[in-house]
């Protein structure tokens, strides 16, 4: 982890340039997958905040710039924004002290992946949820983007995209780095497709929401996509079919970008999303559930999908090629909800289990009853974001909205491995005064973690 | 007295500071174990993370203290008066707060395990994700119980804590974690129970008229005489619950799961039980005037004079039922 007064100097470097918007943007771009159409977005975000998630997520500098030559493929005029591409990595490049990668200063030729003569649609990342097939389509074409619009203004957004993400990939994930990669237009083509009934898009999208913790909401939330897609099962005088407008040889962007980012179970194979114990909690921290066992994926593709997940490149590399598998994915593994696709699971795969609300109020108990609660949340906080100053109030409101089920499920949703997570706590226990207390403090926090990784 | 002279007294042996008047005193990660702090005035003063086990701090004022992150682990709080005091990730296990005053009191995250909360006053406080197992919140004589009307109690573990006869009327128990607990006779009048856990629990004779428990698992618990008259519980997990004698009285209990449920002598008229599943169900005796069991599954279920008359069975699965007059159902 880069230390917090080396994320302020190299935020603070970086804001003084006079490209910041642009690397602002890029920066952006990189971190999220999509490129900050809105203006105001960007506000939202600090770009200090950006940067210590870019250097989470990349691991490397070389992943970094990989990162950055996707972001400029997304910018509308990519070639004006090379200089700024160029100041951010050379001023980031700090925040890679130790990775050989770094030691290089970032030239022309770091960013020789963008070619801005190229065409967009050659230029699309695995990632890119851009659609190109609506011009070709022989059809009338269905109301998806109108759809999206409408569920896109909902309150419920982002609980809306969780749940059709879950339904159409077999995975649960609160992430949004992984959930800003697919477009709501394409997650509705791909319920769609699976649900050729109006029936069986309820049971779709029931067989998700009955896993969940919050099932009422959720509930809502399914039916507000039900009424929605209602449209889209008019009778076949007014709309074509979607079995027939949705056949093609080519793959629909939806599933190029599933088969570039992972288990893939409900595409193209009839086969219905398997429910499982998911966590949610829009609140929290929320974790991923993913469904299939690891290599599942990779089990069950063809040629192409083993081409596409080949070349996706880190961080988003699929679990079905990631020799670490995700710590939230692993405790808790229940039985009832183990996915019935057992024919896709290789012999001597690892079983995926996710952790649920008893596994957590245990977690709870153990560290309440082993550290002080307050000194727990305090360095989880610390870990998590920034070394928490007990005589900030703004810190100590901020620990008010976090409840201790909350940052452990961030912290586990962060830390891969638990060797990294217990490095991490005792590095900031080291910084927290009093140490020994801190020191014990994460201790404790990894015990009773440990038995959560694989 | 000052806070500083205090930690002096301290460090040189004396622990007894019975009736001591310190306002707004600072005592920020203070190691004051075992002191005596009876009857004293400390009002407003900052204890965040200082050391206070087993400290006494019996009939003191404590009102509008900091005690963030305190390990009052063993303390004695009786009628200790904690209104409007931060007790945010504080450690209370084993901590005796009988008739403690608690109001608007703030134990987000705070460990109350084993704790005796008998006659405190919870009301308006924040108990959210703090851990109560084991507490003790039963009613305590006949004058007063433990009041925790308009605390909220989200997601807060409550699991085998004894909350006999406690005052819950109203209150936020959504998510909460109330498996095994002791219910028996609390108030929990219009309470937000949604996807709360009361599997195993004893509810006997509780008043859960107007609550909602949608969602929720109820799975093996004991409802014997309770009152649900109103009662939203859709979705929900009634496993081997017991309900005998239980008022279901204009209830809503649709799509819910009663498989094995002993409802024997129940008054569910003008209950709403439209597809719930009530397989091998006991119902005998119940009263079912003009109840919706409309898509019901009573499959093997046992109806021996039960009133069904005016009850709607409308695509019901009656198949191997005990009909009300001793008969078999046969498709």
């Amino acid at each position: 982890m880069v230390p917090s007064w080396l994320l302020d100097e190299v935020a603070q470097q970086l804001e003084s340039q006079a490209e910041r918007r642009q690397m602002h943007q890029l920066a952006f771009a990189a971190n999220q997958n999509r490129w900050p159409e809105d203006p105001n977005l960007l506000d939202l975000y600090r770009l200090r905040d950006i940067v210590q998630d870019l250097t989470r997520s990349y691991r490397s500098f070389e992943e970094l710039k990989q990162g950055l030559r996707r972001a400029l493929s997304q910018a509308p005029e990519g070639k004006a924004f090379i200089p700024a591409a160029r100041t951010f990595l050379k001023i980031t490049r700090q925040a890679y002290q130790g990775d050989s990668s770094a030691a290089a200063l970032p030239s022309e030729a770091s960013l020789d992946g963008f070619n801005p003569s190229e065409p967009a649609a050659q230029r699309l990342s695995p990632f890119e949820t851009r659609s190109s097939d609506a011009k070709s389509h022989p059809f009338p074409p269905l109301p998806y983007d109108e759809i999206a619009a409408t569920l896109e203004q909902s309150p419920s957004a982002t609980r809306i995209k969780k749940l059709l993400y879950a339904v159409c990939s077999g995975e649960w994930s609160n992430d949004s780095v992984v959930l800003g990669r697919f477009r709501l237009t394409n997650l509705l083509k791909q319920l769609h497709k699976m649900s050729e009934e109006e029936e069986s898009l309820h049971s779709a999208l029931r067989n998700v929401v009955v896993t969940l913790n919050r099932q009422m909401e959720y509930e809502l939330v399914a039916q507000l996509i039900q009424r929605e897609c209602h449209r889209l099962y008019a009778p076949p005088m007014e709309i074509s079919h979607p079995e027939n407008a949705l056949k093609s040889s080519a793959p629909t962007s939806y599933e190029e970008e599933l088969l570039s980012t992972g288990p893939n179970r409900g595409s193209g194979n009839g086969v219905d999303p398997v429910p499982l114990g998911f966590y949610d909690d829009d609140e929290a921290p929320e974790p991923t559930g993913v469904l299939l066992p690891m290599g599942a994926a990779a089990n069950q593709g063809n040629h192409l999908e083993a081409e596409n997940l080949a070349e996706a490149s880190p961080p988003y590399a699929s679990p079905a090629t990631d020799p670490s598998p995700e710590p939230w994915t692993t405790p808790d593994y229940n039985p009832d909800y183990a996915p019935s696709t057992s024919a896709h699971s290789e012999p001597g795969t690892q079983e995926v289990r996710t952790l649920d609300w008893q596994a957590l109020a245990e977690l709870r108990v153990e560290l309440m009853r082993y550290a002080n609660p307050l000194r727990v949340k305090a360095l989880m906080f610390s870990t998590l974001y920034y070394p928490f100053d007990l005589n900030a109030g703004g810190d100590w409101s901020k620990l008010q909205t976090e409840t201790l089920g909350d940052l452990i499920l961030r912290l586990m949703e962060q830390f891969t491995s638990h060797n990294s997570l217990d490095e991490q706590l005792k590095l900031m226990a080291c910084q927290l005064m009093p140490s020994d207390e801190y020191g014990s403090a994460a201790g404790a926090i990894a015990r009773a973690l440990r038995p959560f990784y694989p | 007295m000052d806070s500083r002279q205090l930690l002096q007294q301290y460090a040189a042996g004396q622990t007894d500071f019975k009736g001591i008047r310190i306002r707004s005193a600072d005592l920020l990660e203070a190691d004051l174990i075992g002191v005596n702090f009876s009857k004293a005035e400390l009002s407003s003063g900052n204890f965040m993370l200082a050391y206070l086990t087993r400290v006494d701090f019996s009939e003191t004022n404590l009102t509008n203290s900091r005690l963030s992150g305190a390990n009052l682990n063993q303390a004695k709080l009786i009628r200790a008066r904690l209104n409007n005091a931060d007790l945010h990730g504080s450690s209370l296990q084993g901590a005796d707060l009988r008739g403690a005053q608690l109001t608007l009191a703030n134990l987000l995250d705070a460990n109350l395990m084993d704790c005796d909360l008998r006659n405190a006053n919870l009301s308006g406080a924040n108990l959210s994700g703090a851990c109560l197992r084991g507490a003790n919140l039963r009613e305590e004589g006949s004058n007063r119980s433990t009041n925790l009307r308009g605390a909220n109690l989200h997601q807060t573990d409550l699991q085998g804590a004894n909350l006999s006869g406690a005052d819950l009327a109203r209150v936020d128990l959504s998510q909460a974690d109330l498996g095994d607990a002791t219910l028996r006779g609390a108030d929990l009048r219009g309470a937000d129970l949604r996807g709360a856990n009361l599997s195993g629990a004893l509810l006997t004779e509780a008043d859960l008229s107007e609550a909602i428990l949608d969602n929720a698992s109820l799975v093996n618990a004991r409802l014997d005489r309770a009152k649900l008259i109103g009662t939203k519980a859709n979705n929900s997990d009634f496993t081997s619950v017991t309900l005998a004698d239980a008022n279901l009285k204009h209830g809503s209990f649709i799509g819910s799961i009663l498989i094995d449920a002993k409802l024997a002598r129940c008054d569910a008229s003008r209950a709403d039980l439209t597809g719930a599943d009530l397989q091998r169900s006991i119902l005998s005796e119940g009263y079912f005037a003009r109840t919706n069991l409309s898509q019901t599954n009573l499959t093997d279920a046992i109806l021996i004079r039960a009133e069904i008359s005016s009850a709607n069975l409308n695509g019901a699965e009656l198949t191997g039922a005990t009909m009300p007059d001793g008969s078999t159902y046969r498709r």
